[in-house]
């Protein structure tokens, strides 16, 4: 019984097993441990992977890239401050350069291509904006104000 | 012209009238104009007179003619220059992965030098830790300044980025490595350089040894030709020239290299116009670049800044002394000096070149006595250009699109390029052990690499000897796709969330589909039937009869209308075999379908080129970053997560075993009728690849997706990619606990459950308990 109780429970141990009977007592019993899909004879094959339980595509910010990322933001920076120089100096095609750099750089960091859609649009691009600041948008995250700030563009373009 | 002859008569008629006049014998003036009008009888005598005049004619013709040719192609554009390919510049940043080994062989690539970091183009490495002097470039969006810099690495990334001084730097770029050009047809290659950045010793030393009155002469030097003459009659043989830099220039300019009088007489007569015409200064310019100084396969070595970089892989102004006079002892001959095949005979040369700089004051003896001690100090011969010939074909034709090849081989444009030599390197080491592990000395590879966001392609191999110019498979090799097809068809479903989610039980049953009377029944690989299977587990297994089910279902034109949508421009058969990928793509076109899958449904053409600057260094085109949405992302979403499980539990499980259990990556396996195509085509979180692997004549192969193309995608992304796959959902994206039996959303502590992805109101209604299942 307490064997049936871990494997449909997919626990490593029967200590972990009687923990779990012990706390949560005999409801869980109920539903659960009467008909285990796999028969308690077979042996799960040790070639074959475990199926993953857990697996979500990680968004960035579970990411370990997360950290490199941080330690690329100062070089994102630097290339975004010069692109908004030369949006300054109505040299549009040399910020465009650097935000494509910055991209290069962190192809993950939504900055870069919202920085991207806006000059898009001063270019006239229409099309080009809005499919950057929807890529923008979609790599955001938890960065509220950003997130804001694309909405807001987003509106003022359509 | 005219003029003169008008001349000639008049002055006949008035001869002949004074010899009626002086009559006396005895007078010298009788004598002379007797001898005069006999001298001009012969030589105005109607036919030797009309001879004169045409001999003056084509001679004064000739020399319009020559001097026509001189100040014309003088002038202005000099010379047909090779547009130069060039890789990406690797731009330094903390958190770049790059271990230190793969950031030396970059710097050595450049030609950096070891040992110290002083000079520009130099570098000292401590273990870890790298001490460099950049030495800076012009690209498109700016100047890159000379830099010197400390750069520190741990085992995988660059985690330390500083000026000397230790400032704060947050950025970079290192100049691009040359990966080509492209060669008008006489195949004369050169780097122009400006008489002002060359170094003063290497003209110095130039003029000392060729010609060194060129400041007194007009272009002829006859006390040269005397001397010479006179050296040449003692020994008996030809072994001294008397040409000044300007008879040597007019002479690899203009003329044949035979040695005729008649050519000699033409060299002195274009010498001494062009010295009439133009300055002392351009002059020796035009001969800095002109001269020929090596050969390179069928590509000729011409002008010093060409040479330096053939010779010793760095540019002219980084050259110590002992390199300079090399230099200025081939170009007394560069095949008999050719420093690579007669060592000795170089040697000698150049030591002899430092003798006669010593003499004429223009370098110390102790110099001289320590630039001979040196050894010829030559670059790596094997970097010759074209070594990477299918990456070079892929830019020549994106850039025919919008260039003629009279632009590309003569205006000396830069093409700035997304290639990674660094990927290029590990892509061919993939092939190349893939196919020498298997006993079949016919199997053919290609591959293809991108960078998964931007569309940018990395890397290309056209075959099992990367380096080897010839059939571009990559490119050019339309191949059938067989299962790689897979997830257009499911993308196709899951396009309509309210039919199709990851969870959708489809039946994996023998299926027959009927079109125009004709019947098509696809079999499993296996040769089983495998029930009704949840749709993301037909998918990883590449069940054949669940994928048809499903195609027939969505219909043909769904499939090919998502193949459109991601990028594909050839048109497919629309045939129900199309759901088993029974149409032949390149792996180029894969790759493109299969990138915008990576980049969340958003279609980015491939490219390779990122700029085209002219000459000046001016933007010409810029080839800018572009995106539009062709599939729905949360669609794109689901079938990523597919693809994922492909590599869990699915026909790719082994690549998971080599990269490990945290490193995620999406892709798909094919295979076609009786192996005769082998596909990989995957991506992580900074690499996207595809695989193909086969014969030329189509004949079936031992291998499937799995065991022919796999291996090396996996190797590749082994020794390549350094960040996993990460996506991030949008608000439309639920996460829900499925069993992957029955396809019910069940509770996460359920055996076989897994979290699934699901477009908003697509999920599954009503958790089932485990106990049910």
């Amino acid at each position: 019984m307490f064997y049936q109780l871990f494997r449909c429970y997919g626990f490593g141990g029967k200590k972990i097993a009687l923990s779990i009977l012990l706390t949560l007592g005999s409801l869980l019993l109920v539903s659960c441990g009467s008909a285990p899909r796999i028969d308690s004879s077979t042996e799960i094959e040790i070639d074959k992977p475990p199926v993953d339980r857990g697996l979500r595509l990680p968004p960035r910010a579970t990411d370990k890239e997360g950290m490199r990322l941080e330690k690329s933001a100062s070089a994102v920076d630097q290339l975004l401050v010069q692109a908004n120089t030369a949006i300054a100096e109505k040299t549009l095609g040399k910020a465009s350069a650097l935000v494509e750099r910055a991209i290069r750089v962190a192809p993950q960091d939504p900055r870069a291509y919202f920085s991207l859609a806006q000059i898009r649009y001063r270019q006239g691009q229409q099309g080009q904006a809005k499919s950057l600041a929807q890529r923008a948008r979609a790599l955001v995250g938890n960065d509220t104000a950003l997130l804001a700030s694309i909405v807001q563009f987003q509106k003022s373009i359509r | 012209m005219p003029n003169s002859t008008k001349a000639s008569k008049a002055s006949t008629k008035k001869s002949r009238k004074s010899t009626r006049d002086n009559r006396s014998v005895w007078s010298p003036i009788y004598w002379f104009k007797k001898m005069a009008g006999l001298i001009l009888r012969v030589l105005f005598r109607p036919l030797a007179f009309k001879v004169y005049v045409v001999l003056a004619t084509v001679l004064a013709a000739y020399i319009v003619y020559l001097d026509a040719t001189i100040t014309s192609s003088f002038e202005g554009k000099k010379w047909q220059l090779p547009a130069r390919v060039y890789a990406r510049p690797l731009e330094l940043f903390e958190g770049l992965a790059i271990s230190a080994n793969e950031f030396e062989q970059e710097l050595k690539d450049l030609g950096y030098r070891q040992g110290s970091s002083t000079r520009a183009g130099s570098y000292y490495r401590q273990g870890n830790q790298v001490t460099l002097h950049s030495r800076g470039h012009t690209f498109w969006d700016g100047v890159e300044a000379p830099q010197q810099a400390q750069v520190v690495f741990n085992s995988h990334e660059l985690t330390r980025l500083r000026e000397l001084n230790n400032n704060a730097l947050p950025l970079l770029r290192l100049e691009p490595m040359e990966i080509g050009a492209i060669y008008p047809n006489h195949r004369e290659d050169r780097v122009l350089v400006n008489i002002q950045e060359v170094p003063p010793l290497l003209v110095a030393a130039l003029l000392a040894v060729e010609d060194h009155r060129f400041y007194e002469h007009r272009g002829v030097s006859p006390s040269a030709i005397a001397r010479a003459a006179v050296q040449n009659f003692k020994s008996g043989a030809v072994v001294q020239g008397g040409s000044t830099i300007t008879q040597q220039l007019v002479k690899n300019y203009y003329l044949t290299r035979d040695r005729s009088l008649s050519r000699k007489i033409t060299e002195a007569l274009m010498s001494l116009l062009l010295e009439f015409h133009y300055e002392k200064e351009a002059i020796l310019q035009a001969y800095l670049n002109e001269v020929y100084l090596g050969q390179a396969g069928d590509r000729g070595i011409h002008g010093f800044g060409l040479a330096s970089q053939h010779y010793f892989n760095r540019p002219l102004s980084e050259l110590s002394v002992d390199r300079l006079a090399l230099l200025i002892a081939i170009v007394r001959g560069p095949t008999y000096y050719d420093p690579w095949r007669n060592s000795e005979r170089a040697i000698n040369r150049r030591n002899r070149v430092l003798d006669i700089l010593v003499v004429r004051d223009l370098l110390s003896s102790q110099d001289a006595a320590w630039a001979k001690a040196q050894p010829l100090n030559l670059g790596k011969q094997s970097r010759s250009h074209y070594v990477f010939p299918a990456y070079i074909d892929l830019v020549k034709r994106q850039l025919r699109e919008f260039y003629q090849n009279s632009d590309l081989t003569s205006n000396g444009l830069k093409i700035y390029t997304s290639f990674d030599p660094r990927i290029q390197r590990h892509a061919e080491q993939a092939i190349i052990a893939g196919l020498k592990s298997r006993d079949d000395k016919q199997l053919q590879a290609a591959m293809v690499v991108t960078e998964p966001g931007t569309g940018e392609v990395l890397a290309v191999v056209g075959g099992s000897k990367p380096r080897y110019s010839g059939f571009n498979r990559a490119l050019d090799a339309k191949r059938s796709i067989g299962s790689v097809i897979k997830p257009m068809v499911y993308l196709a479903a899951l396009s309509k969330p309210r039919q199709y989610t990851l969870a959708t039980l489809v039946d994996d049953g023998p299926i027959t589909i009927v079109t125009d009377g004709k019947e098509w029944s696809p079999r499993n690989y296996d040769r089983k039937d495998h029930g009704s299977v949840p749709l993301m587990v037909a998918m990883a297994k590449s069940y054949n009869q669940a994928v048809a089910r499903v195609g027939d279902d969505v219909g043909v034109d769904a499939v090919a209308e998502i193949m459109e949508q991601l990028g594909l421009e050839r048109e497919v058969n629309r045939v129900p075999s199309l759901f088993i990928g029974a149409t032949q793509l390149t792996p180029f076109e894969v790759t493109g379908m299969y990138q915008s899958i990576a980049a969340n449904g958003y279609r980015t053409p491939l490219k390779a080129i990122r700029a085209v600057l002219d000459s000046d260094n001016l933007p010409l085109k810029r080839f800018q970053y572009q995106l539009e949405q062709g599939v729905d992302a949360d669609a794109v979403h689901l079938i990523q997560r597919a693809m994922v499980q492909v590599g869990r539990d699915g026909s790719a499980r082994a690549a998971r075993r080599i990269l490990g259990n945290e490193f995620i990556f999406a892709g798909k396996t094919g295979t076609s009728n009786a192996q005769r195509d082998s596909w990989f085509a995957g991506f992580t979180g900074d690499v996207l690849a595809v695989v193909w692997v086969g014969h030329d004549d189509d004949s079936p192969t031992k291998y499937t997706g799995a065991s022919g193309a796999l291996p090396i995608w996996t190797q590749l992304i082994k020794s390549a990619s350094r960040r996993p796959l990460s996506s991030l959902a949008s608000d439309e994206i639920d996460y829900q606990w499925i069993d992957l039996v029955t396809g019910g959303r069940s509770e996460k502590s359920c055996y076989n459950a897994a979290e699934l992805p699901f477009i908003k109101g697509s999920e599954p209604q009503g958790i089932i308990s485990c106990s049910s299942l």
